[in-house]
C-alpha cells in the first residue's frame, strides 16, 4: 500500500481498557485455619497469576479483597493487577458476613463512580463469597442490595460454600439468580482458574453478547 | 472482520449500504448484536432498507425533522422493523434475532440529515472544521447498547439536521473503528478522521475504498477484538 495513505500509530487514540471490577469477599474466621486457609491464599495466588499471563483479561480485571474474620476489613484495594500482590491471610475470630458484604458493596460503587469520573468504560461488577460457616451479624441490608442489584443487572454474585458447615441457606438469600454453590473439597485453585477463564470471557464481550457461563468448568470445583 | 469473529467462525456483524437517488446521497451502517444468532443478516437487511427509505423521503424527512421529530424517528425505525418482519416472515425466528445499531447520513443540495441509534460514532467535516455529530449511546456497561428491535428504540434515535455551504462530509464508524478513531474520555476524534476526510477529498470512490479496506485490515482490527467498519459521504 501506498505509504501515503496508512494511518499512522500517533493519528490514533489510545483509549483505556474497559474494566471488569471483581470483589472477592472471603472468609477468614477461625473456623478457616490449617488447611482452608492456606488452599485459599494459594488459590487467590494462582488467580491473580492466571489474570496476569491472559492478554486482555490483565489489563480488564480489577480486583479488591474484602477479608472477614473477627472484622470485615479491605484487605486489597482495586488497581492495576501488575502493580499488586495477595495480601497475606490469617484465620481469625467471628464471621461478620454482612458488615463485609456491605464493605464490599460500597467499594463497588465507589470504583463505578472512579471509572466515570475518569471516562473508563466498564462491565458488570462481579463479586465473589466464599465461607465456610454462618454469619454472626445481620446480612439482611447485604442481601437486600445483592437482590436489589442483581435483579437490574447490575451484579453478578457467586456465593461459594466451603465445606459441610457452611450455611447454604444464609447463602442462598445472597444469590437471588441460582443457587449457591458448594466447593467440592478443597478445590479452591480450580474455582480461581474458572473464575480467571470467566473474567477473560467478559472482558472480551461487545455490545449485545450475553456472556455464558461455563457450567461445564463449573463440575471440576463445584456442586450445587 | 474482526478477530474476535475471525478466531470463532463468526459472520462479520457490521453492514453497510449506500443510496444515491438525483441529488441525493445516503450511506448507512449498522453492527449486529454480538449474541444474536442472526444479527449479520438483520444489520444488512436494516441499512439496506433505511438508506433506500431516506434517499427516497428526503426532503419529507428533512421538513418534519424540525416541526415533528418525532415523527420521522418513528417512520425511520418504522421502515427498519417493517423490513426485519419481512425478512423473518418464513425464517424460524424473531426479529430479535436480527438486533442492530443503526447509523446514517444523508444530503441534498445543502441540506444535511443524519440518525444515529446505539454505538459507534459519527464524525462531520463541515468546511475545514472537524467535529463529533453524534456520540455513541452504550447502556451502563461497556458490552452494553440499544438496538433498533428494542422496545422504546425510538426514544433512543438521534436525528440530525443542519445546512451547510461548501464541503461536507460524514464519517460513520461502528464501535470497533470507534475505539482507534474516538477517544471516549474526551469525546474527541482522532487526527486520522481529518486525514480520511483528506484522502476522500482527493480520490475516487473505488480507491478511497481500497485504501480504507487496507488500514481497516491492517491498522484499526489490530486495536481491537471487534468487527470494524466506517462508511463516509463526502461532498466536493
Amino acid at each position: 500500500m501506498n505509504e501515503e495513505f496508512i494511518i499512522r500509530q500517533q493519528e490514533l487514540v489510545e483509549n483505556p481498557t474497559p474494566r471488569v471490577p471483581i470483589c472477592l469477599v472471603l472468609d477468614v474466621s477461625g473456623s478457616m485455619s490449617g488447611d482452608p486457609i492456606e488452599e485459599l491464599q494459594e488459590g487467590v495466588r494462582m488467580f491473580f497469576d492466571a489474570i496476569r499471563e491472559d492478554d486482555v483479561a490483565q489489563y480488564a480485571a480489577e480486583i479488591a479483597i474484602v477479608t472477614f474474620g473477627g472484622v470485615a476489613r479491605k484487605a486489597l484495594d482495586f488497581f492495576a493487577i501488575n502493580r499488586q500482590e495477595v495480601p497475606p491471610m490469617y484465620a481469625d475470630g467471628g464471621t461478620p458476613m454482612g458488615e463485609a458484604l456491605d464493605l464490599s458493596l460500597d467499594i463497588l460503587e465507589a470504583r463505578k463512580t472512579e471509572y466515570r469520573n475518569a471516562g473508563v468504560d466498564y462491565y458488570q461488577p462481579w463479586m465473589v463469597l466464599m465461607t465456610d460457616g454462618a454469619p454472626t451479624d445481620s446480612i439482611d441490608s447485604a442481601a437486600r442490595r445483592i437482590s436489589d442489584l442483581v435483579k437490574t443487572k447490575k451484579l453478578t454474585v457467586f456465593p461459594i460454600a466451603i465445606g459441610g458447615a457452611a450455611n447454604t441457606s444464609a447463602l442462598a438469600r445472597l444469590s437471588p439468580s441460582r443457587p449457591p454453590l458448594r466447593l467440592k473439597g478443597l478445590n479452591f485453585r480450580e474455582f480461581f482458574l474458572w473464575l480467571s477463564r470467566s473474567v477473560s470471557r467478559v472482558s472480551q464481550s461487545t455490545p449485545g453478547e450475553e456472556v455464558k457461563l461455563d457450567t461445564d468448568g463449573i463440575k471440576a470445583w463445584g456442586q450445587v | 472482520m474482526g478477530r474476535g469473529h475471525a478466531g470463532i467462525a463468526t459472520p462479520c456483524q457490521d453492514a453497510y449500504a449506500t443510496k444515491v437517488l438525483g441529488s441525493v446521497g445516503c450511506v448507512a451502517l449498522a453492527d449486529g448484536a454480538g449474541s444474536r444468532k442472526h444479527s449479520d443478516r438483520g444489520a444488512q437487511v436494516c441499512v439496506d432498507a433505511v438508506s433506500g427509505f431516506v434517499a427516497k423521503q428526503f426532503d419529507t424527512l428533512v421538513r418534519l425533522s424540525e416541526s415533528r421529530p418525532a415523527a420521522v424517528r418513528e417512520m425511520i425505525l418504522q421502515c427498519a422493523v417493517v423490513a426485519l418482519r419481512r425478512y423473518v416472515r418464513r425464517k424460524k425466528y424473531g426479529i430479535e434475532d436480527l438486533a442492530c445499531t443503526l447509523l446514517f447520513a444523508a444530503f441534498k443540495d445543502g441540506h444535511v440529515l443524519a440518525g444515529h441509534l446505539g454505538d459507534g460514532v459519527i464524525g462531520v467535516l463541515n468546511g475545514a472544521e472537524v467535529r463529533v455529530l453524534s456520540l455513541p449511546e452504550n447502556g451502563e456497561y461497556a458490552n452494553s447498547t440499544f438496538f433498533v428491535t428494542d422496545k422504546g428504540a425510538s426514544s433512543h434515535l438521534r436525528i440530525y439536521q443542519f445546512e451547510v455551504s461548501g464541503s461536507v462530509g460524514l464519517m460513520l464508524m461502528s464501535d470497533g473503528t470507534a475505539e482507534s478513531l474516538f477517544n471516549r474520555s474526551t469525546k474527541d476524534l482522532a487526527p486520522a478522521v481529518t486525514t480520511i476526510f483528506s484522502w476522500a477529498r482527493k480520490l475516487p470512490a473505488k480507491e478511497l475504498s481500497a485504501v480504507l479496506t487496507q488500514n481497516l485490515e491492517q491498522i484499526f482490527r489490530a486495536k481491537t477484538s471487534d468487527d470494524c467498519s466506517v462508511a463516509i459521504l463526502v461532498r466536493h
